[in-house]
């Protein structure tokens, strides 16, 4: 009897790695230029959606355990990647240092193609708009790791136009606090102090409760400045949410939650005395309005830079990023968002209330406002309340998005005429994305379709779907749907216009392959 | 289906083969289950259990085709069948049934008329059914097909009759056997795709690779035998 007993006990004896059995922790999808990606950070595998080979395939790479963190780069060609490591405490194991990794489409599958390592599990990461740098740093989330110290106000500077180097690149700093830490990053673009002269800089403005700190990258040996937006010993909170910065003046505006004002920071020129000092000075200057922002854009009109502020007191203000003077507009309805058309040089702004929906959308003609006031604003009734608006990528149209199960949508022309097309509908929108430049997708959980607008002639038809989608993106003209499903499973539409006879559904995609990984402790 | 019916015609002409074989007039018969483990199939299994280790449970028959000095050549037929089951990432149920059928050669050699020791050899065929619950697209049950082959060397104990100690006597007595050997397997192939839904019109499908198993390994097996 003691062979079949042990027979059985071999069988039952549990030698498998705990990857077999962990949850997976997958997050994603991730749009990248011409694929789609997710991480698992339970198996350490990266699955890369190719969603142009016919049929579509999915490629995985095996990277990213113990992922915290992942974000495309702003440009889409590039997915960064944070691990935030482990020790190895059991037989089997294998220790993962901390790193930031980039991975990209090498030929036809995806690479690591830098590992920057770490020194701390840095959770959230922001990346410059030319994606050259990326700051690691932490979140406010609880810690994961049982690390018996962490220091909050540490980060990490990778200079992604260069190899990694243990000591150099990436760069670990802490920065000075006032008893907070970061809550994320801002990037300026290139900006000369004072305006017009000298090289362009490349500072970062790290957001903490009541300070920012600006970060010379280019001269990492510098000390880091920081700013104090409440008088030192004051009670006051006040929370960063939002920075623009005004190349021409070499100024930046932070709009905080608890201020009754936004923060103008002058950046001024000064002669270090020391190879540590640096050689600019934010000064900081509040301009009175005594408004409380809740959103704000920059625009030029003619050779002045304005400041717009969208404020709790139902008006706009207007103020000169150079002589800090103001102006208010009542708008006479909440405001609390600004959208600026076209983004780049915006000559247009809409403003509308997220938080009190309101059944119109007020237009402000940028040209000569400080001069017209009252007469540049012109008001839009629609249908339903308004829950947001999203220029078309051809910025000719806006996208009202009404939190309405009838009127889903409405298309707003920007033209003279300014026609508003509600679009009906069964369920909330929940999910959409634009299809090239012609085409709008939608998706709601609680439908099985798909529905596609035609943003040209505005003629609609829907894609009747096999399982229930959770979110829609695009590559491309390419729609990929996301059922969301824990084995993941995906549509993927080669055109707006496609067949379902055209469509390839892909289940499993992350189970591919699963039988033949050797998966560890 | 093309793979089932492939076997299905394998077992037919085994079976055929088995017992059709032809033995001498005073040929002995031997009915036999076992219990078998078989030892480090690949890490895919781990998708199915706790270790790599497959229990398998085997009914088979032989019967004597020569005798030659002390000695007897058998022929065998035999099926495997074995179950396991588990939780693979903790979201998803799956299951494993495997299940052989092989025919094969097998020598004794008598040192006692009690104990006999013994080599086998077969082939056959291999059917490994991968089930999987949870999955959004509905459950998969697929099956894989492949060649399956074994070497074993072993020992029988037989409990002692008073007719075994005549020369070439026949008689019925029973005992047990203890084997280890190797066996080899060809990987078992599968792919996940959506569960069709009744008569509903589904979108076109890409299979997605689950990748392979191979139960390829030590083996190890301890059965009971009636020979008569």
């Amino acid at each position: 009897m003691r062979l079949p007993l042990l027979m059985l006990l071999v069988a039952g004896c549990g030698d498998r790695p705990d990857a077999w059995t962990a949850a997976l922790d997958v997050s994603g999808p991730y749009p990248l230029v011409d694929s789609v990606a997710w991480v698992d950070g339970a198996r350490g595998e990266i699955f890369w959606l190719d969603p142009a080979t016919s049929p579509p395939s999915v490629l995985t790479l095996a990277a990213g355990r113990t992922a915290s963190f992942a974000l495309p780069t702003p440009d889409r060609k590039r997915l960064l990647v944070l691990t935030s490591g482990r020790e190895a405490t059991k037989r089997g194991q294998t220790t993962i240092a901390p790193a930031l990794l980039v991975v990209e489409r090498m030929g036809a599958a995806p690479a690591v193609t830098a590992t920057y390592p770490l020194t701390s599990p840095f959770d959230r990461l922001a990346v410059a708009p030319d994606g050259t740098r990326a700051i690691a740093f932490y979140s406010a989330s609880p810690p994961s790791d049982p690390a018996f110290f962490r220091n909050p106000n540490e980060l990490a500077i990778v200079d992604l136009t260069s190899a990694p180097d243990a000591n150099t690149n990436p760069a670990h700093r802490t920065i000075r606090s006032l008893g907070s830490s970061p809550l994320g990053v801002v990037y300026a673009p290139p900006l000369q102090i004072p305006p017009g002269m000298g090289d362009e800089r490349a500072l970062a403005v790290v957001l903490s409760t009541n300070y920012v700190t600006f970060l010379d990258l280019a001269h990492g040996d510098r000390s880091e400045i920081t700013v104090p937006l409440v008088p030192i010993g004051s009670s006051a909170t006040v929370t960063p949410e939002q920075v623009v910065f005004s190349p021409e003046t070499a100024t930046v505006f932070v709009r905080a939650q608890g201020a009754a004002d936004v923060f103008a920071l002058a950046l001024a020129a000064q002669t270090p005395t020391d190879p540590a000092e640096n050689d600019f000075v934010p000064r900081i200057n509040q301009p009175s309005t005594g408004k409380t922002a809740l959103d704000m854009i920059l625009y030029n009109d003619g050779a002045s830079t304005i400041l717009l502020t969208a404020n709790a007191s139902n008006d706009v203000a207007l103020i000169d990023a150079t002589t800090a003077e103001f102006s208010t507009l009542p708008m006479g309805a909440p405001v609390d968002s600004i959208l600026a058309v076209p983004p780049g040089q915006p000559t247009t702004a809409v403003l509308f209330s997220r938080s009190s929906p309101q059944s119109f959308v007020q237009f402000v003609a940028l040209k000569d406002l400080s001069a017209n006031l009252a007469r540049n604003v012109t008001r839009r009734t629609l249908a339903q309340p308004v829950h947001d608006l999203v220029a078309t990528p051809d910025g000719n149209q806006l996208i009202v998005v009404h939190d309405d199960a009838r009127t889903v949508i409405s298309i707003l022309d920007l033209g003279p005429r300014r026609t508003d097309t509600p679009i009906d509908g069964q369920v909330v929108l929940q999910s959409y994305a634009f299809a090239g430049s012609r085409f709008l997708a939608g998706v709601s959980s609680s439908l099985s379709r798909l529905g596609i607008l035609d943003l040209t002639t505005l003629a609609t038809r829907d894609l009747r779907l096999d399982y229930a989608p959770a979110r829609v993106l695009s590559v491309g003209t390419r729609l990929i749907v996301d059922h969301g499903a824990p084995e993941g499973l995906v549509t993927v539409v080669p055109d707006a216009t496609s067949p379902r006879e055209d469509t390839r559904v892909l289940s499993g995609i992350f189970l591919q392959r699963a039988l033949d990984a050797e998966l560890g402790n | 289906m093309r793979k089932l019916s492939c076997v299905a015609r394998f077992v037919l002409v085994a079976f055929v083969v088995v017992v059709a074989a032809r033995s001498p007039a005073r040929a002995a018969q031997e009915v036999a289950v076992r219990l078998s483990a078989e030892l480090g199939g690949d890490s895919g299994l781990y998708a199915t259990g706790g270790s790599k280790t497959l229990l398998q449970a085997e009914l088979g028959y032989a019967h004597t085709v020569y005798s030659f000095r002390r000695g007897q050549l058998w022929v065998e037929g035999s099926w495997t069948i074995g179950e396991r089951h588990d939780r693979l990432f903790s979201t998803f149920d799956t299951s494993l049934l495997v299940q052989q059928f092989t025919v094969g050669a097998r020598a004794t050699f008598p040192i006692r008329p009690w104990l006999v020791p013994q080599v086998r050899g077969g082939v056959g065929a291999l059917l490994g059914t991968l089930r999987m619950n949870g999955l959004q697209s509905g459950a998969v049950s697929e099956t894989g097909a492949g060649f399956t082959g074994y070497v074993l060397a072993g020992l029988q104990l037989l409990l002692p009759r008073p007719w075994m100690a005549l020369h070439a006597s026949r008689g019925i007595t029973a005992g047990l056997v203890l084997e280890g050997g190797y066996c080899y397997s060809t990987s078992l192939r599968y792919t996940l795709s959506p569960q069709s839904s009744g008569d509903a019109v589904q979108m076109p499908s890409v299979p997605t690779d689950l990748g392979t198993l191979s139960l390829s390994g030590g083996l190890i097996r301890i059965g009971a035998l009636l020979r008569f």
